[in-house]
């Protein structure tokens, strides 16, 4: 009755109106359309494979397979990384827990329910990105149709078996810890598991960089199947093998111990959650975080001693001490109320961590590269190295604003009635948003920026790529400002990655996929006089004067836009500020 | 010092609020009652400048609201009906943010924050976030908040819901004692007891439509004239908002329940 009564909570959306029906429609389209790109660039890989290591016997095999267990490997982190979040949000956070525990309803019910659900909503993620890659293998191997019954199956229950896992750690985990500290912690393990990824990627890049094929393939096959059979992974990967001859491998061998362990871990999460469910919801809205409360408080008293007149006067020692260095005034107090809240808001570190690893990551192997192989760099390589630091700097800060400073002003929510209650004009609102919104990328670039100039990278001027570069994140900032000042969504709520309760996804992404654009083509612009010079239509020696012209004429273009963007946006802000 | 005339709010085929014409004067303590969704919190926030009325004006000290929206609000204090605050902020820190959003002297803002966090007994979790807060001790920051830039002006929307016993006499001392400084309060309130005893005039809206505004005795002789004080607000207003009709419909859902009473 609760899965029913969730499902047409969903089919309702249509009764929404137009944006409700719209969005309703274009969900199947948009998985669809993202399997079927995903199922292209397989297939392309797949042949290719096939074609160019037709020489080497069984390496095409082995790469494949070795992609297809990774691929499993795969659909285990998402479910850890953003599964976690998705299950805790459906199973802990849903706004209708509170409602049906009120019921005469047994709380293992309740949690059945909410657990059916989750996995229902991680399914088309592990499918749209898992099957068709496989689908492409078959239809490059030309199989049978129970190859791919047994895709949909082997996936079907290698998600059962991590969702069920997952949901029992949440179920243990929540019973002893506060919601609001589960959280941080949430974040603390993503972010972990994230390097771990990185760094193992790296060593097996290091490891697979050989000219030799034979010693490839051995590596390769120094991490095969038959060595890793107590892996799940191996048995969901094994479990679509049988399905084909040329591998010595029988389906139920796999298939048993992957639907057995599936179902008999979702039958514990069901069993214990008996106990566990309730209790760990009631703590969900728990806090432990009091701590900066209790130092300051205890500082406070520290200073003050116990009566309130001392208080008062500590208290302004305190203010007049600090307040010389802070600035008044709404354009200052919004940014300063703004980068307070991020830097208590584990997002920020999320994003701008995980964008900082993977500068850093291209950072070290352009060094590495660079180093090792002793390159020469040509003029025209410099200019294209250098463009490329730009650009790669421009488009993590552009993922990282999207979820933080590029929707600020959905971002207040609620609470959005303490600037429209207060005199703050749509001047220094949208202002204070868009400087806000430019911060990221600044504090991306120039550690980015700077290892290079230290790097000893031949490249432009360090003054030059960051004057560059914080013209094309104040451009792509002031798109994201300008498009949360015109379609703000006050419900937003941003959590790793996601919005809370899926409110403002569809805002996200398009902030997101909007501002990467951007960034990508103002810095591809960048690369046209390189790529000029190389075809011949211009001169090498002609390249640093075109570099230069671009150069201005970027930062002329940004200080255009701003001034231009700041007119229209700030009176949209005004607006926003004398209505709901 | 608030004058609102001829305000209007149409949201597509529904009127909210209807040519409301009122004023309140200085030291005067304004109640504003109505069944729910009769359009109250619209008004406030067309009043506040939190709502742009479809037509009409609204001026604060005779500042349009809308035409000059940063002045007049200079002059506002405002407590919403639900008191959503920024969570992750400590209760002194979001006061600290509306002292600097108001351009409040730094001394100044110290000594009133540290005196309104005293008088709400929040100064032992002033630097806790506001996220660890109950509603009631959020409603206690909001009309903090409010208060303490002193304006001129101060909105309350439902100020006393969440509060307990103790907070919510305070809160009816505060706004007494605001008022007898020469500053009007405007407050919409369900207690009618509430508005009964603190409010000098009050204004009932109905459907978008005020229609009755006076003192409750002025009220009394004109809604049911002869009654004298034997009358109260609540049946004041339940006569005018068309509560009596209900009367019936409670009997026969519960037949026996003046007999059980007799008994």
């Amino acid at each position: 009755m609760i899965l029913r009564t969730d499902l047409m909570s969903v089919l309702n959306r249509r009764k929404a109106g137009k944006k409700g029906k719209l969005q309703l429609a274009l969900l199947p389209v948009f998985w669809i359309g993202l399997s079927g790109g995903v199922y292209y660039g397989a297939h392309l890989l797949f042949s290719y494979l096939d074609s160019y290591l037709a020489a080497v016997p069984g390496m095409a095999d082995a790469v494949a397979l070795n992609l297809l267990n990774g691929l499993a490997l795969y659909v285990i982190v998402l479910v850890f990384l953003s599964g976690f979040q998705l299950i805790f949000r459906i199973v802990y956070e849903s706004d209708d827990i509170g409602f049906l525990l009120s019921q005469p309803v047994p709380s293992r019910a309740v949690f059945a329910a909410k657990f059916i659900t989750a996995y229902t909503s991680l399914l088309p993620m592990v499918l749209v990105f898992g099957a068709p890659v496989w689908f492409a293998w078959g239809s490059v191997n030309r199989v049978g149709l129970g190859f791919y019954v047994m895709v949909m199956l082997s996936y079907s229950l290698l998600l059962l078996l991590v969702h069920s896992a997952v949901t029992l750690m949440l179920l243990a985990a929540m019973r002893y810890l506060p919601g609001a500290r589960l959280k941080r912690l949430f974040v603390a393990v993503t972010a972990l598991l994230g390097m771990f990824m990185v760094l193992s990627s790296q060593v097996m890049s290091s490891r697979l960089s050989t000219g030799d094929p034979m010693e490839l393939l051995r590596q390769i096959e120094s991490v095969n199947l038959k060595k890793t059979w107590y892996l799940p992974t191996t048995w969901s990967v094994n479990l679509v093998l049988g399905t084909l001859e040329r591998f010595d491998v029988r389906t139920s061998h796999y298939a048993v111990p992957l639907a057995c362990c599936a179902l008999a871990l979702a039958w514990l999460a069901v069993k214990m959650s008996n106990g566990l469910y309730f209790a760990g919801w009631s703590g969900l809205e728990e806090s432990s975080s009091t701590s900066l409360g209790k130092r300051k408080a205890a500082r406070r008293r520290k200073t003050s001693g116990v009566s309130r007149v001392s208080g008062a006067a500590s208290a302004r020692i305190h203010f007049s001490r600090t307040y010389a260095s802070q600035m008044q005034g709404a354009f200052w107090t919004i940014l300063r109320k703004d980068v307070k809240l991020l830097l208590r808001d584990p997002v920020l570190w999320y994003s701008l961590g995980t964008s900082a690893i993977a500068l850093g990551c291209f950072a070290y192997n352009t060094m590495r590269g660079a180093s090792v192989g002793g390159i020469e760099y040509s003029l025209t390589d410099r200019s294209m190295l250098s463009s490329t630091l730009v650009m790669m700097a421009c488009i993590m800060g552009s993922i990282v604003g999207s979820q933080t400073g590029g929707v600020s002003l959905s971002r207040e929510g609620s609470s959005f009635w303490l600037l429209q209650a207060n005199p703050v004009d749509g001047w220094d609102l949208f202002r204070a948003k868009l400087a806000y919104a430019v911060l990221p990328s600044i504090l991306l670039m120039l550690p980015f920026f700077g290892a290079f100039e230290f790097g000893g990278l031949p490249h432009y001027p360090l003054w030059r790529k960051l004057l560059v570069g914080v013209s094309i994140s104040t451009i792509v900032a002031l798109c994201q400002i300008l498009l949360d000042v015109y379609f703000p969504d006050f419900t937003i709520r941003v959590e790793i990655g996601s919005s809370k309760s899926g409110r403002g996804t569809g805002k996200l992404l398009t902030v997101m996929f909007a501002s990467m654009a951007v960034a990508l083509a103002l810095s591809v612009l960048l690369m046209i006089p390189a790529i000029l010079v190389t075809k011949g239509t211009y001169p090498q020696s002609s390249l640093a004067r075109l570099d230069a012209a671009l150069h201005v004429a970027i930062v002329a273009l940004a200080i255009l836009m701003i001034s231009l963007g700041n007119r229209v946006g700030s009176k949209q802000a005004g607006r926003l500020l004398r209505s709901d | 010092m608030i004058r609102a005339e001829g305000l209007t709010k149409v949201y597509g085929a529904l009127t909210a609020v209807n040519e409301l014409t009122l004023s309140v004067g200085p030291g005067e303590i304004f109640g504003f009652l109505g069944p729910n969704g009769s359009g109250k919190t619209t008004t406030i926030k067309m009043l506040c400048g939190l709502l742009s009325p479809t037509a009409g004006r609204a001026k604060i000290c005779g500042i349009d609201v809308h035409e000059k929206p940063v002045e007049a609000k200079a002059m506002i204090g405002y407590v919403p009906d639900t008191p959503n605050v920024y969570e992750k902020l400590t209760a002194r820190e979001l006061l600290q943010f509306v002292a600097d959003l108001r351009k409040m002297d730094p001394k100044e803002a110290a000594d009133r924050m540290e005196e309104l966090l005293y008088m709400f007994e929040l100064s032992d979790r002033q630097d806790e976030l506001l996220s660890t807060y109950s509603h009631g001790m959020r409603q206690k920051v909001c009309i903090a908040a409010a208060l303490l830039d002193e304006p001129r002006v101060l909105f309350l929307d439902e100020p006393t819901v969440g509060l307990d016993p103790k907070s919510a006499r305070l809160v009816k001392e505060v706004l007494r004692q605001f008022a007898q400084t020469g500053r009007a309060v405007f407050m919409s309130t369900h207690i009618l007891e509430i508005a009964e005893r603190m409010c000098d005039r009050v204004g009932i809206i109905h459907q978008g439509h005020l229609i009755a505004e006076g003192s409750v005795d002025d009220l009394r002789r004109r809604v049911l004239p002869g009654t004298g004080e034997a009358v109260s607000l609540e049946d004041l207003f339940l006569k005018l908002t068309g509560g009596e009709e209900y009367k019936e419909l409670i009997k026969h859902l519960a037949p026996d329940a003046d007999n059980l009473q007799a008994e």
